[in-house]
């Protein structure tokens, strides 16, 4: 009898675990199924599906449609900005951004984050990518993924654009370029931290065995100049979040294009592929043309760090650190060749980029170490016959020549009474952007719009006096980041005013960070 | 413990949901008159047969080994009620009023508690009366408690600093392992559930010459592989449809636990015990599913965690020295935690590699007496407790603290205890932080026997962990010069039992309104352009109400639930708190004999909005999750239990989520959907 019992319970056991792994649970938890639920607790705003939007754009020639790149949910997303709150353009849907979205046929081996919009015409804009690295071709027209037949020169090792098809071998249709490229600076050259960058890197990992070298990444602007594509990346090292951030040098990727055939055409340029900056951190690149001839300007930050806490201060230290100088470098975008430098000196600069006037005379950008900005004037651009077509070192246009507001002399964005503590956040710009004479700054801290006026008339010499720039009015636009107001929207970044000529609407539109990502728009008073 | 142990008995692992407690007030209502005694063994179990009554002495240990708190609002959960339903302990926590899991995925996933609205660093978790909260992260997770290893859950809502020093904001959590000796007992269970996930357990209790003993085992592995759809996302901008069924990876988990427990009687002298649990748990961590993309959504493939945990404790009770009427306790312990997390590609930042190790030891001495003084009965405890933590970690400072309480408690009963008056007062001072000061008020009204009316307030607090503290990992940051969370709780209410009447073999109810006012409360939020970091924050103040009740009829049908509702807010803004749903209710039927040799067991929990940010901008829909169990102690069966050596061989089915329904408690962390599971449990 006990064995049969045993035998009895054996079976029941054998039932319990067989029943177990092949009743399986079908457990797909979708039926019926929950959901989350986005709103924007602000009437001027409109949720996003994801925090801290990077950036949007407007499609030339309709002063209504934005694109804008969300960030965790990977998609691009056109709004109408001609009501407030902002609604979603009924007559275009969402691009979510395809698992494959450079069409190599292949799902991404990592998944790309959205950095930015650059809209260049309503045909054509770029979406550029960190992580999985590269420049998505978008059409806010259609709201559709353009595709672009990518080649690569036969003289170009693979191993130099691991991403794109092989040297040589015929072009590929594709719908993003991969800016996954080996970068080489000279060997002698350092990182931000002072040490040879050959030093910082196993040679284990270089990409070229040969040569001290590495992978560029955290791609962060692009702009269309001439026949070139310019792409700056930040290639940000070790230690985000430390006093000492690690930078190695900065460069700015050049393709050849051809937007006047279908398919459009690109390949990596065959006379100057990458072009090494003078600073780290270039986050930014601006086309512009200047009497007649075409230039991009790069903004770069410099090395950027973040203070540490002070245990002995009731404070928490956690503003922004300049490490290194940062600059405008300008690159001719005929000869391929950085051209000049504007040194800002130890400003920190908002890698929103660099902003221009519409006459192409004043650039603006912001800084993430306090409540200021700078400004350079571009004037020495069009008039420095000077400016050589072939240079070994860039030419510096300091102050003499181009710096208006520097490090050791800033425009300063008014505090917020009230605002966020300086210790921890003392300033940083969100965004700039011009209307005609006058310009609006975001400032992520304080949470306020800042306008500012800039007197040109009469054509004044460069660089323009300081005097001629006047603050005009400040809107809090969304709480200060304080420890108290978490229950807010906070952190205002990217801006523009609505072009053109209207009557009614609103005047400026921003994107909000946190909680929740918005698209906001406000009439000005 | 003191509180009302008739009532207390009735409500044991009961919960309670408006519906129900609603009938059961309206019949309150009609058999009040005639219910004029209160049952003294529990309805429904008292019906078990004899050799089904936990053969466990509970002798005059007490296995909080802490001060009373008699006016306090507490569950008891008999985790033999539970036998068969395949539930973790995070799961029936959930069930509990007052109390809400929050859960970040299923088998071997974290769970934290709260109570009434709290964050999970503002319960104290007890495992026998030892301190589980580490002083490094201030919070338990749920999923390393085995259930099987444990006799029962005591939960008592509503603050509790003045019993435990700080943390106690919310409430209090006792487990209660399984106890020593009593008549021999031996029990075995296998467990199968979905997703490749099998356990096992063994325990015996007895007695070995003098020694009273108890040992146990607890295990599981689980490939945790199961299917979960990605969250459909409602925004003013458009929607984004629910996709998938995508893959759990990364998710494989197991974990070992042993308990080793040793008691001997002193005679005159009292009772020493020793226990020992020890936890080992290996667990792949996915992460959060975060990312729009591709088939893993964001979630890791690199992660992994290993915990190792050892609570050692030696208590020697001397309640009711050689008959006098003063008793005590002294209890001395160790808590050793290791946590080793490694993974090699995180998204955007470095390889993280730590190994953190807390200890905790110190002591507890607990000393009470009674004696009636003119028209008043007293009660009297007066204490201290003593505990270091330290924290080794790698790549890290160490950091230490000392921790040094004494408290002081009267229980006043006049008229023959209808009225007990409960003050104490609790003084705490914790290296590095100013003294504190926690009163407490108790009251006791037993209007009827049948009927008492409860009500407490008092001042809790909670220091910040090291984390909190000192935490360093670039953009993360601790923030040194954190004050203390400082709470005000209040809380009153009712608790009404029923006798048998009719069809009716018994009900009971419980209602408690509470209050809770919290300043300074920690959170990590951003601080600056890059910077996230710990920060004291506006006050906050939740007001709320729970209602539990149940009843049984015909011996065959019971019912019982509980509702929660709260009004969480940030004072300054209004906002909702969030992480916390605003009304959450259980209902819970059984059918069966009293023999349980069948037994059917149907719930629906219903869980409210729940907020995810701060804004109450993002928001998690409500939800409502049915669950199904069905047991036979084939032990009983007619012509096949005769053969079966011991006295239980049950055999349950269960399904858990049976409507598969997407469960999420946060925005990013999928939960199993439908589950199955089947248990055997054999005790001889």
């Amino acid at each position: 009898m006990r064995r049969k019992v045993g035998i009895a319970l054996l079976v029941a056991s054998c039932c319990v675990l067989l029943g177990g792994k092949c009743g399986g649970g079908d457990g797909g938890g979708g039926g019926d199924g929950g959901s989350i639920e986005v709103v924007s607790t602000d009437s001027r705003c409109a949720a996003l599906p994801s925090a801290f939007p990077p950036g949007f754009g407007f499609v030339p020639g309709d002063d209504s449609l934005i694109w804008v790149v969300t960030f965790g949910d990977r998609s691009l997303i056109p709004i109408d900005v001609s009501v407030v709150p902002p609604e979603h353009a009924a007559s275009i849907a969402t691009l979510k951004i395809p698992d494959d979205s450079d069409g190599d046929g292949k799902v991404d081996s990592r998944a790309p984050f959205p950095d930015d919009i650059h809209i260049v015409s309503p045909d054509l804009a770029f979406v550029t990518m960190s992580s999985y690295e590269e420049v998505m071709f978008f059409s806010p027209a259609t709201g559709e993924l353009i595709e672009v037949d990518i080649s690569v020169p036969a003289t170009f090792a693979k191993a130099d654009n691991p991403g794109l098809p092989d040297p040589g071998a015929g072009a590929e249709s594709r719908t993003a370029v991969s800016t996954t490229t080996c970068v080489k600076p000279p060997p002698d050259a350092l990182d931000s931290r002072g040490a040879p960058f050959a030093d910082s890197l196993m040679p284990s990992r270089w990409c070229d065995p040969a040569t001290p070298s590495y992978r560029s990444k955290f791609t962060s602007g692009a702009a269309l100049a001439g026949d070139h594509l310019f792409v700056s990346v930040s290639n940000l090292g070790n230690d985000t979040g430390t006093p000492d951030t690690q930078y190695l040098p900065g460069a700015v990727l050049v393709y050849a294009v051809d937007w006047s055939v279908d398919p459009p055409t690109l390949s990596p340029s065959e006379l100057a592929p990458v072009l090494i900056t003078t600073g780290f951190n270039p986050s930014h690149v601006t086309a512009l043309e200047v009497a007649g001839r075409s230039f991009v300007l790069v903004t770069v930050s410099g090395a950027i760090g973040v203070a540490e806490d002070d245990p002995n201060t009731d404070e928490i230290e956690a503003a922004g650190i300049a490490n290194t100088e940062a600059s405008i470098d300008v690159i001719d975008a005929d000869t391929l060749e950085i051209v000049a430098t504007i040194p800002l000196g130890l400003a920190g600069l908002s890698p929103s980029g660099l902003r221009v006037d519409e006459t192409g005379r004043i650039g603006v950008v912001g800084g993430v170490i306090g409540h200021q900005i700078y400004a350079v004037d571009l004037k020495p651009l069009a008039a420095d016959p000077g400016l050589p077509g072939s240079v070994v070192e860039p030419i510096v246009l300091d102050g003499g020549d181009a710096v208006i507001f520097d490090a050791d002399d800033p425009l300063l964005i008014p505090s917020r009474l009230g605002g966020a503590p300086a210790a921890s956040c003392p300033g940083s710009v969100g965004g700039v952007a011009f209307d005609g004479n006058r310009f609006f700054v975001t400032e992520s801290c304080d949470g306020t719009l800042t306008e500012f006026l800039v007197d040109l008339t009469g054509d004044p010499p460069a660089p323009v006096a300081v005097e001629r720039f006047k603050f005009i009015d400040q809107l809090d636009i969304t709480a200060p980041i304080r420890a108290d107001t978490l229950t807010e929207p906070r952190s205002p970044g990217a801006v523009a005013v609505r072009p053109g000529a209207f009557a009614s609407g609103p005047d400026v539109v921003f994107l909000v960070g946190q909680q929740e990502g918005l698209v906001c728009g406000i009439e000005l008073p | 413990m003191h509180r009302l142990p008739d009532l207390r008995r009735k409500t044991r692992a009961s919960k309670s949901t408006a519906v129900g407690a609603l009938v059961v007030l309206i019949a309150a209502a009609g058999f009040a008159e005639v219910a004029s005694a209160i049952a003294p063994d529990p309805p429904g179990e008292s019906t078990l047969p004899e050799r089904r009554t936990p053969p466990v002495l509970v002798q005059a240990l007490r296995p909080a080994d802490l001060p009373e708190d008699p006016s306090a609002f507490t569950t008891v959960i008999e985790m033999e009620k539970y036998q068969g339903e395949a539930k973790s302990v995070a799961e029936i926590l959930d069930e509990s009023v007052g109390v809400q899991v929050r859960r970040f995925g299923g088998r071997g996933d974290r769970a934290e508690i709260s109570i009434r609205g709290s964050t999970s660093s503002q319960v104290v978790v007890l495992l026998d009366g030892v301190r589980l909260n580490t002083a490094q992260t201030g919070s338990v997770d749920l999923s390393t408690l085995p259930v099987e290893l444990l006799d029962r859950i005591e939960i008592s809502r509503g603050g509790g600093s003045v019993q435990t020093g700080s943390d106690a904001i919310g409430g209090v959590v006792n487990l209660v392992t399984r106890r020593p000796g009593g008549t021999p007992r031996t029990t075995a269970s296998f467990s199968a559930e979905s997703f490749g996930t099998f356990g096992g357990s063994a325990t015996h209790s007895g007695k070995w010459r003098d020694i009273e003993t108890s040992l146990g085992y607890s295990g599981y592995h689980t490939d945790g592989d199961w299917d979960f759809h990605s969250a459909r996302r409602e925004t003013d901008v458009g929607v984004i449809e629910s996709s998938g069924p995508y893959e759990r990876v990364n998710n494989e988990s197991e974990a070992h636990s042993v308990l080793l427990s040793l008691a001997r009687d002193l005679g005159g002298w009292g009772r020493i015990s020793v226990r020992d649990s020890f936890l080992y748990d290996s667990s792949g961590r996915p992460g959060p599913d975060w990312l729009i993309f591709g088939e893993l959504r964001g979630q890791s493939l690199t992660a992994h965690q290993r915990r190792t945990r050892n609570v050692a404790s030696a208590v020697l009770d001397a309640a009711g020295l050689f008959d006098s009427p003063v008793g005590g306790s002294l209890q001395v312990f160790h808590r050793y935690d290791r946590s080793r997390f490694k993974d090699s590609e995180p998204p955007f930042l470095e390889e993280i590699d730590s190994d953190n190790r807390n200890h905790s030891v110190g002591t507890r001495l607990n000393t009470d007496g009674k004696w009636s003084l003119g028209p008043t009965e007293h009660a009297l405890s007066l204490g201290g407790e003593f505990r270091w933590d330290l924290l080794h970690a790698k790549n890290a400072p160490d950091y230490d603290r000392r921790t040094i309480g004494v408290f002081l408690q009267d229980e006043i009963g006049v008229w023959d205890r209808r009225l007990r008056l409960i003050p104490a007062l609790r003084m705490d001072d914790t290296e590095g932080f100013d003294t504190e000061w926690l009163p407490r008020l108790g009251v006791i009204v037993r209007v009827f026997p049948w009927f008492v009316i409860k009500g407490n307030v008092e001042r809790s607090y909670r220091v910040p962990n090291f984390d909190e503290l000192y935490f360093d990992e670039g953009a993360i940051r601790g923030n040194p010069n954190l004050k203390p969370e400082e709470a005000f709780n209040a809380d009153v209410g009712f608790e009404l039992g029923l006798d048998a009447w009719g069809p009716l073999e018994t009900g009971w109810i419980e209602f408690a309104l509470f209050h809770n006012d919290i300043d300074e409360s920690i959170l990590f939020q951003l601080v600056g352009g890059r910077v996230v970091a710990a920060t004291n924050t506006g006050p906050a103040r939740i007001d709320g109400l729970e209602l539990a009740g149940g009843f049984r009829l015909f011996g065959w049908l019971g019912f019982s639930g509980n509702w929660t509702l709260m009004d969480p807010r940030y004072k300054a803004s209004g906002n909702q708190l969030p992480g916390r749903a605003r009304s959450e209710y259980l209902l819970r039927l059984e059918l069966g004999p009293p023999s349980r040799v069948v037994r059917l067991v149907a719930e629906r929990v219903y869980t409210s909005e729940i907020p995810v940010t701060s804004t109450g901008g993002t928001s998690i829909s409500a939800r409502a999750i049915y669950g199904l169990s069905l047991g036979i102690d084939i032990a009983q069966l007619p012509f096949v239990g005769e053969h079966v050596p011991g006295s239980e061989l049950l055999l349950s089915f269960a399904v858990k989520n049976l409507t598969d329904r997407s469960v999420r408690d946060a925005a990013f962390f999928p939960q199993p959907g439908r589950t199955f599971a089947f248990t055997l449990n054999w005790e001889l």
